[in-house]
């Protein structure tokens, strides 16, 4: 199914209109740059890898509609990012055979026997690497932590994961607040934090720009926590936070590498590649988590389909997504075992100085993997 | 102390935002009657064209808060009124909200082609005089929100001069009271209310400008949606005291600000903050004395003949029978995408019991479409038909309790309480209740006998018999001594309760069998999707269904069909040109737009013309196919 003498027909299903239009379009470009990246190399044994975007509209059905024309017209799903995924679990479910091989953010999605993902995580579990990192360099801060997060389905569950595993290692959190998903004012809260003797602030599962506001309301208010946001990892938060002055100090840790830095790219050759072929498939394209994942998975896509031979069918590429226990593509994300469906443990650590995000205590091309997941 | 001292700080800069933008809602409702959904578009747009010109363009920023909200707004502003507006004057106030609920649908459309979201992190407009704070108390607060509140009190100040003292402020005002005596007087009542609209649209334009700032990245959805929250402020001060809209933006920014500062952060109201200004719409709604309130009039413009028994039967029977056709010829998912036309066809149908018969408006429909689904996802296992009694029930009921709070409203007031009702449910119920993390809620379909309803094609053909039957049962309705009651109702309450009709029971019994009706259609939905999110059934999707059903013929059953095909249809058209999922929102409010000059909607169009075509062939039945205010029989069946 989807494959002639020449081709392999592969589907990216990815929300690209809806309410905010293009919500998930770095999905398709970055799994389309990979496959370009490939085409340019000969493809997989003399078949080129022709992507087929499909629409889901941040829309349960519109995303069963998308998954459901497909199904059976292409070799496999790759790369997609929706954030219904639930709903593509359900058609998914019904379709076994037919291998997946994206980021899925639900637990249904999350649980199919042929979904694979360089990132299996699960909602409510997380690595705790860096959380023991910070107890050894705040000591008795991490007894008093104040968070606000968006009170959506996804937040709250990846929240949850960062909680667990925070506790898990002795964090206490005593200011946590699912704010609504519309609040842009966090005055009141970083008052609250400040009266109840937060010392850090930590702001993973929110979104950038909401980061960026709560930390300019704690610069006003001419208060010093600690912030540690790894959400901050975006190309224009020290934009969006007011400059230079206000980002600096920023600490943040991420499971995967800084891949839009230039640093980065000269230490690790995949990061160089993903961003030239970035560049090359979709030049107005911002370097972001969705394009990044989207060009990982499709690597996890081409390694498995090349160790399922040359006759690869959906079978034979399940077979071989299995039998992938350690990837990392090339050091662009942690290591982690997709054929077993475990996340990875690494981590990189970071800092934002005179306005550009540094490793800290993590070597250039490296990671740090020593954490054991907890939920 | 120091602590409260901050929070109420907090709570007087929130709450004049909410002023400065309900401030502009109230001065063109007072002029002409029509309270503008689509002021936060304005802003919204506002805001936007501000960062285009200074950020993109690099433009002086006092030319260009100049050419926003001095030039550009007030322009804006003064062809809405007349293009748009104007014609709207003493129409059904269903029709006024759904040309402004246009209005906002298209300026959001044409926003997201002109500034797509996906670069929308990119966009930010820097505070005025960034950096800057002064101590009150023990907080910091920055110049941009000390500006925020001096334009608020300055713009309230101004006002209030403006209507007591000036000529055209005072004209203003004489043509709020009686725009025919105030004519009479040479003041020129149209050229009023359009210099009305014009300082409303500058003065939402002012406070996106404003706004738009303290959001960070520029949100078109976020920034539409804060500002369409200052019609809580815009009813407390009854839509037209602008001391007492300005008392009630406080009075919101001061109760939010105060629910985050003193409750425990984990607890619900912390959580659905957002949804307080909904709730204490709704009790101000319920409170204020009704007759101090200044609502649309309903004058149940035109009416369409119901037809016979025989003839709903027979249509109705060849529905059915082109639906079976359609089962054979369609399948996948275009057949899925029928379905779903098919069901919320009975939604709309719902409403064109409610609104296009009762003349009664629900701006949270679909909120009882959800509780229907919510009841078949829970009590409908295996298709149980108990799901589908539950769904009837629940939904009915709820309706009937809005009904009970709501039941002394009219018009606009009776809107405004079913959007507070709707969008409080949003935060209280749907985002809480749909299955954990909002994963959805899996629903069984209904299981009929002799019809294998797990496929497509069965479950279709069942989604049109009960559309069918649905159609058939209103029609039959509408006939009938109740029918004829709620004619009387949409034509006026007060002459029904002259003649004894029970309004209060009237409308109760309309509202729960209009919600019982949605919750049909939810229990449907819910078995045609499998999965329900509480994205299904948010409170924007209620104002697309009212518009829907206005733009297909509020009163016709066979409009409620032809917008369900429409509907139905335009997926399939999208598959073929991608491009119209773009404009989508351009066209369905461009649509709605048009309703001012042609209120009967497609339904009412194509019903016309039938009718002419059969005088023409001189086989007219005798009395009129439509029936204007003013000439309708109350009771005539045709």
């Amino acid at each position: 199914m989807g494959v002639t003498a020449n081709a392999i027909q592969i589907a990216n299903v990815s929300d690209l209109s809806g309410p905010v239009p293009g919500l998930f379009q770095g999905a398709v470009v970055g799994t389309r740059a990979y496959l370009n990246y490939v085409n340019s190399q000969g493809g997989v044994y003399g078949r080129q890898l022709d992507l087929q975007p499909v629409d889901s509209e941040t829309d349960c059905n519109q995303t069963q509609n998308a998954y459901n024309s497909e199904v059976n017209k292409v070799f496999a799903f790759v790369g997609g990012f929706a954030l219904y995924d639930n709903c593509a679990a359900q058609v998914l479910s019904q379709h076994t055979s037919v291998p997946s091989v994206q980021y899925m953010l639900s637990a249904p999605a999350l649980a199919l026997p042929n979904n694979f993902s360089v990132d299996p995580i699960q909602p409510g579990e997380y690595t705790n690497g860096y959380f023991k990192y910070y107890n050894t360099k705040l000591g008795g801060d991490v007894q008093h932590v104040g968070t606000v997060y968006p009170n959506i389905p996804s937040a709250v569950a990846q929240e949850q994961g960062f909680q667990n595993s925070a506790q898990s290692v002795g964090w206490k959190f005593i200011y946590t607040r699912a704010a609504d998903a519309t609040e842009t004012n966090f005055q009141t809260d970083v008052i609250r934090m400040q009266s109840d003797g937060v010392k850090i602030v930590f702001l993973a599962a929110t979104n950038a720009e909401n980061a960026a506001i709560l930390i300019s309301e704690i610069r006003q208010q001419n208060w010093n926590p600690v912030i540690i946001a790894p959400v901050a990892y975006a190309s224009n938060f020290v934009q969006l936070v007011g400059g230079q002055q206000a980002a600096e100090g920023i600490l943040g840790a991420q499971l995967f590498s800084l891949f839009f830095n230039a640093s980065d790219a000269s230490a690790i050759p995949e990061v160089a590649l993903f961003q030239q072929w970035m560049q090359r498939t979709a030049p107005s394209q911002a370097l972001d988590l969705e394009g990044m994942y989207g060009w990982a998975e499709a690597a996890l896509f081409v390694k498995a389909l090349k160790a399922a031979g040359p006759r690869a069918t959906r079978t034979s590429l399940l077979a071989a997504l299995h039998g992938v226990k350690q990837f990392s593509d090339n050091g662009m994300i942690g290591q982690a075992d997709p054929g077993d469906r475990q996340p990875t443990n690494c981590y990189v650590l970071w800092q934002i100085h005179n306005g550009q995000f540094e490793r800290v205590d993590t070597s250039t091309s490296s990671y740090r993997c020593d954490g054991t997941m907890a939920s | 102390m120091s602590e409260f001292l901050t929070y109420t700080i907090i709570g007087l800069v929130t709450g004049c935002i909410y002023a400065l933008t309900a401030s502009g809602l109230v001065v063109t409702y007072m002029t002409t009657g029509i309270l503008n959904f689509g002021h936060g578009a304005v802003s919204m747009v506002a805001a936007f064209a501000y960062w285009q010109l200074t950020i993109e363009w690099h433009m002086p920023v006092l030319l260009a808060l100049i050419l926003v909200i001095l030039v550009g707004a007030p322009v804006f502003g003064a062809l809405l009124e007349r293009l748009l507006m104007r014609p709207l004057q003493g129409k059904p106030v269903e029709l006024q909200v759904v040309v402004t609920v246009g209005l906002l649908i298209f300026l959001l459309g044409l926003a997201n082609l002109a500034w797509s979201p996906a670069a929308s992190a990119t966009r930010t407009l820097p505070r005025f005089f960034s950096g800057h704070s002064l101590k009150l108390a023990s907080v910091f607060v920055d110049y941009h929100s000390i500006v925020v509140v001096a334009v608020a009190v300055a713009v309230a100040i101004g006002l209030r001069f403006f209507f007591s003292v000036s000529r055209t402020g005072v004209a203003m005002r004489a043509v709020v009271d009686n725009p025919g005596l105030a004519a009479m007087a040479g003041a020129r009542p149209n050229r009023i209310a359009q210099f009305s609209w014009a300082l409303g649209a500058a003065l939402a334009a002012l406070g996106g400008v404003l706004l738009a700032p303290l959001q960070g990245a520029l949100n078109i959805d976020l920034l539409t949606l804060t500002v369409i929250l200052a019609i809580v402020p815009a009813v407390i001060g009854r839509l037209r005291s602008l001391p007492l809209t300005v008392a009630g933006g406080l009075v919101i920014g001061l109760a939010v600000t105060y629910a985050v500062g003193y409750l425990p952060p984990d607890s619900f109201v912390a959580k659905a903050q957002t949804a307080i200004p909904m709730v204490i719409l709704f009790v101000a709604l319920v409170l204020l004395r009704q007759e101090r309130l200044r609502s649309g009039r309903v004058t149940g413009m035109t009416i369409a003949r119901a037809p016979s028994l025989s003839r709903s039967l027979v249509a109705a029977g060849v529905f059915i029978v082109v639906a079976v056709v359609v089962s054979e010829l369609v399948s996948g998912v275009n057949l899925g995408t029928a379905t779903r036309g098919v069901v919320l066809g009975i939604a709309f149908l719902s409403l064109v019991l409610l609104t296009g018969y009762a003349g009664q408006v629900s701006l949270g429909q679909m909120t009882f479409v959800g509780t229907g689904a919510y009841a078949m996802a829970h009590l409908g296992h295996h298709g149980s038909l108990v799901g589908v009694l539950a769904a009837v029930a629940v939904s009915g009921g709820l309706g009937a309790l809005v009904a009970i709070f709501a039941v002394r409203l009219r018009g606009l007031y009776l809107a405004l309480s079913t959007l507070a009702f709707a969008y409080a449910m949003d935060y209280i119920f749907f985002d809480q209740h749909f299955g954990p993390y909002g994963s959805g809620l899996s629903v069984d379909r209904l299981h009929v006998p002799g019809l294998d309803t797990t496929s497509d094609k069965g479950f279709f053909i069942l989604g049109a018999v009960i559309f069918a039957l649905a159609g058939v049962g209103l029609l039959a309705l509408r006939r009938g001594r109740y029918g004829r009651r709620l004619a009387a109702l949409n034509d006026s309450p007060q002459a029904c309760a002259t003649l004894g009709v029970n309004i209060a029971y009237t409308k109760l019994a309309v509202f729960s069998a209009s919600a019982a009706l949605a919750g049909l259609a939810g229990a449907l939905y819910g078995g045609q999707q499998h999965l329900v999110t509480s994205a299904d059934f948010q409170t924007f999707n209620s104002l697309v269904l009212l518009l829907l059903v206005l733009l297909g013929g509020k009163s016709l059953v066979s409009g409620a069909l032809a917008t369900a095909v429409l509907y139905a249809l335009f997926p399939v058209l999208q598959q073929h040109v991608p491009s119209l999922s773009n404009i989508q929102y351009v066209l369905v409010g461009l649509g709605a737009l048009t309703l001012g000059r042609n209120p009967e909607g497609l339904g009412g169009q194509i019903t016309r013309l039938r009718d002419l075509l059969v005088d023409r062939s001189g086989r007219a039945e005798s009395g009129p196919a439509w029936t204007v205010e003013g000439e309708r029989l109350v009771g005539a069946d045709g």
